[in-house]
């Protein structure tokens, strides 16, 4: 008897189809499985055996062949199993109903015939329904992840047995009920607020500031003083996720198996760490799979690479690109992929390897050599991509903040959601999103400057020192004070604060 | 026979490894070096005697080499002006110090080496308040006409150059290699602006010396004995300033320091020396040059300001002592984009200086 059961697959982040073709005939006892399977799918030959014979069916003892078309793409991963077991109950027909054809099965199989969770559900099913495929049957613990998309009717299971009982019409199931994002949207507190920090006053605002205009910012400051804390509460100001933005994220989230089960859907931004050992493809992507890495990851989210200058130069260089074109394509031999990453950096440095240069408190021991030679490790080209740098500062507040009131998060992310909806309505032909990624061309346009701002902007030059790649950065910060400001135009002021957050210039400049 | 004069003399002795400071001036004690050079088969015996036979060997081989010419190329390659004790343009405060140098290598405008100044070193890892000191000391200084003297390391010396040069004043660096060699290397930019802004580089060495050790202490006596005063902004207790100190004192100059906080590790020698002289502390550039007899004419008044309320409560604050960003937020009640404005503006007129750490003082 032959059997075709539907399944999918996935190819970097979009899904295909893939018809498992079971043939069972006499012959000397055995399986086969053919059309480029990976080890995991080989490998499911042992849990099928298993799974059909601890269900309560029979394991038939012939020549079984398996074929998963199309047969020249390379497939991988357990998530085969629920229909290689299907195929060959039908094909014995132990499965007596032609009602399989309906369905596309996903989900790895236990020994004892319970199903799994398998990752990339997400990305599948969207998939799979805009190739007009509707109806699923997934492992339980996938219903969460699924019941986000819309027009699908998906069944989940438990067992092996309570799918072939269902498909036999033996017992009655109902489709898993769709959630809506804002329902979810409502329970996800963050377990970091704004208000948690007391005082970094300066570092407040400058953070308040790289969020609304999607700015790169940079913290320095000594071990201890709050960096990491700072970097933390980024997501909780930053504007909620539309329901587009979760999807994008959780698919990518699912790919890498880090989804969690419970929620099913990313909905607060990600906040990504990546410890400083960390290698090119852990961080761009890549491996056999062409997974996808850190800064896919952290896609619609932050980025945060703590201390900075620790990371392997070469794997920092890797940023440039990603930073520019808002998505990775990372090619292996077998398959090219293109990843979405679109994330805020946020890094932090001690300002010299031992972090006291320039401190009040204690004494830098560190020499012009080694001071150098670690802010060197930050290339020009790197830092040009950071807008705002700041110092954070490691003094003991009780006298003068305990008087004052802390913003929450809240209160913060009123001012930064207004700030990105002006954003939004002016750059709404220009397939920009917020100022940081604003063109020479768009700063001509939209960031005017009357003749006292000029003045200003030469005068503090010569004083301070500056860099004259800084001014297009400088410009793009006070037009982002300027929105958080509510203003039309950018005005003095507005430039005098934004020199204010070039510290790095400042500092190391003489 | 080839006839030397006293500079093409000194030169060729300088080729010889072995013939150091004291020995130069042994040699030079019995004849004038071109006499001595230019008869050398007759002052053989004294010369022996001072250097040996195997150094006296190597000296007529460099003569009968004619390694003179190659000196001289190199000199001229450089842009180096030899000037020997015996030039005219040679300074008379160095003629007067023990084991004055022979020659000197200068690089420059060599008038300032008549010019009256002043010396200004310290410690290569200064405090900001070290600096600050030195930034105020210095431009003054130049103001009132002397040319500042320092060694050009790092920290205060590269601070005094610096300061020198902003307010328009000459300066002169003694330096402890070959004037072919930067050291330290990160001052590049500096040397070619001491030269190009009409400074000066001296040295007692000869084109290709590496800056040894050994070479700091003696070039020091060069710093103090090339002026008439020294003025130390912030030392450490061990450090070649305290040699540069020692070397003044020897030479009779007269000794300027300023008081520093007793638990700063990078003003420690400071503090000793003014316990043990108490007579060398000053508090103002004016304490310099009234002591110095240097006419300076009054302060120019800096330009009225308008300052607005807020400006005044920071002033207030500041005056006491230097504030964190968040004091000041706290005394002027202003949000904190309010008050980057505030505080840029009075940074942009020159009121107060924003230290490292979101600190500010005022300037």
């Amino acid at each position: 008897m032959l059997s075709k059961v539907l399944c999918y697959a996935l190819s970097g982040i979009e899904g295909f189809d893939v018809d498992v073709e079971t043939d069972i005939s006499s012959g000397l006892t055995g399986i086969e499985i053919v059309g480029l399977a990976g080890t995991a799918v080989k490998e499911s030959k042992e849990r099928l055996r298993s799974a059909i014979k601890n269900s309560g069916f029979i394991y038939p003892a012939k020549k079984i062949t398996i074929n998963l078309a199309p047969a020249d793409t390379k497939k991988d991963g357990p998530s085969f199993d629920l229909a290689l077991a299907v195929g060959i109950l039908a094909a014995s027909e132990q499965i007596v109903t032609r009602e399989y054809k309906k369905y596309v099965f996903l989900g790895e199989l236990s020994l004892d015939g319970k199903l799994r969770a398998v990752c990339g559900v997400m990305p599948l099913l969207i998939s799979a329904v805009q190739q007009g495929y509707n109806r699923f049957i997934l492992p339980a613990d996938n219903a969460k992840e699924a019941a986000y998309i819309d027009g699908t009717e998906v069944y989940a299971c438990d067992r092996l047995s309570e799918v072939v009982d269902f498909i036999n019409g033996n017992v009655q199931l109902t489709p898993v009920r769709h959630t809506t994002y804002e329902s979810s949207l409502k329970n996800c507190p963050y377990d970091v607020d704004m208000s948690d920090i007391k005082g970094q006053t300066v570092a407040k605002r400058a953070v308040e500031i790289a969020v609304s205009g999607g700015h790169n910012i940079l913290l320095m400051g000594p071990p201890g003083a709050g960096k990491t804390m700072l970097a933390r509460c980024i997501p909780t100001i930053m504007p909620d996720m539309t329901f587009e933005e979760a999807i994008e994220v959780t698919k990518i989230h699912s790919i890498a198996g880090i989804l969690d089960g419970d929620t099913g859907i990313v909905t607060k931004r990600p906040f990504r760490t990546p410890h400083h050992t960390a290698t090119i493809p852990a961080l761009i992507g890549g491996g056999a799979k062409a997974m996808p890495g850190e800064v896919s990851l952290a896609h619609n989210g932050v980025l945060f690479l703590d201390e900075m200058p620790e990371y392997q130069r070469h794997t920092l260089e890797a940023l440039r690109q990603p930073l520019e074109d808002k998505k990775v394509t990372v090619s292996r031999v077998q398959r090219t992929v293109d990843y979405p990453a679109n994330f805020m950096l946020v890094a932090s440095m001690n300002p010299c390897p031992c972090g006291n240069y320039g401190s009040k408190t204690a004494e830098c021991k560190c020499t012009p050599r080694e001071i150098r030679n670690y802010l060197g490790k930050i290339s020009g080209p790197l830092l040009d991509r950071i807008d705002l740098q700041i110092e954070v500062d490691n003094v003991s507040y009780s006298e003068f903040t305990d008087r004052t009131a802390l913003e929450t998060s809240k209160d913060v992310k009123e001012r930064t959601d207004r700030a990105r909806e002006i954003q939004r309505l002016r750059f709404a032909d220009n397939g920009t999103i917020c100022n940081a990624q604003m063109t020479n061309a768009m700063i001509k346009k939209f960031c005017p400057l009357d003749d006292n701002c000029e003045r200003l902007l030469k005068r503090a030059f010569e004083k301070l020192n500056l860099s004259a790649r800084a001014t297009t950065r400088i410009i793009k910060v006070a037009r982002t004070i300027a929105d958080l400001d509510g203003q039309e135009n950018i005005s003095e002021k507005h430039i005098a604060e934004a020199i204010q957050y070039r510290s790095y210039d400042r500092k190391f400049n003489d | 026979m080839t006839e030397f004069n006293d500079t093409e003399a000194l030169l060729l002795l300088n080729t010889i490894d072995g013939i150091r400071l004291k020995r130069r001036h042994a040699l030079l004690a019995i004849a004038r070096p071109g006499e001595l050079l230019t008869r050398i088969d007759y002052y053989r015996e004294k010369i022996v005697g001072i250097i040996g036979s195997d150094l006296f060997e190597k000296l007529k081989d460099a003569l009968r080499r004619n390694l003179l010419d190659r000196e001289k190329d190199d000199l001229y390659k450089h842009g180096i002006t030899a000037i020997s004790v015996y030039d005219a343009r040679y300074p008379e405060n160095l003629k007067e110090i023990y084991e004055f140098p022979a020659l000197l290598y200068c690089k420059g405008d060599i008038s300032l080496l008549k010019k009256r100044g002043i010396s200004v070193v310290g410690t290569r890892n200064a405090s900001r308040y070290g600096l600050n000191v030195t930034r105020d000391f210095v431009t003054e200084f130049s103001r009132a006409g002397l040319n500042v003297t320092s060694g050009f390391a790092r920290g205060i010396d590269t601070m005094a150059h610096k300061s020198a040069l902003d307010a328009e004043g000459s300066t002169t660096a003694v330096i402890a290699s070959g004037l072919d060699i930067c050291y330290p290397a990160e001052n590049r930019s500096l040397e070619d602006r001491i030269l190009k802004e009409g400074g000066l580089f001296v040295s007692e060495y000869r084109l290709g010396t590496a800056p040894a050790q050994f070479n700091f202490p003696e070039r020091n006596r060069i710093i103090s004995g090339l002026s008439e005063a020294l003025f130390v902004p912030e030392t450490r207790i061990k450090s070649g300033t305290m040699i540069t100190v020692n070397h003044a004192v020897e030479q009779g100059k007269d000794i300027f320091i300023v008081p520093a906080n007793i638990n700063q590790p990078s003003a420690e020698g400071s503090n000793l020396l003014l316990k043990q002289m108490q007579g060398a502390l000053v508090l103002s550039p004016d304490d310099v040059l009234d002591e110095m007899g240097v006419p300076h004419g009054v302060k120019e008044q800096k330009e009225t300001l308008q300052l607005n309320i807020y400006e005044m409560k920071i002033l207030e604050i500041l005056e006491k002592s230097e504030a964190h960003f968040e004091e000041l937020i706290a005394a002027t009640g202003l949000n904190a984009n309010e008050l980057q404005n505030v505080v840029f503006n009075m940074e942009m007129n020159d009121l107060i200086e924003r230290t490292s750490g979101n600190y500010f003082t005022l300037k």
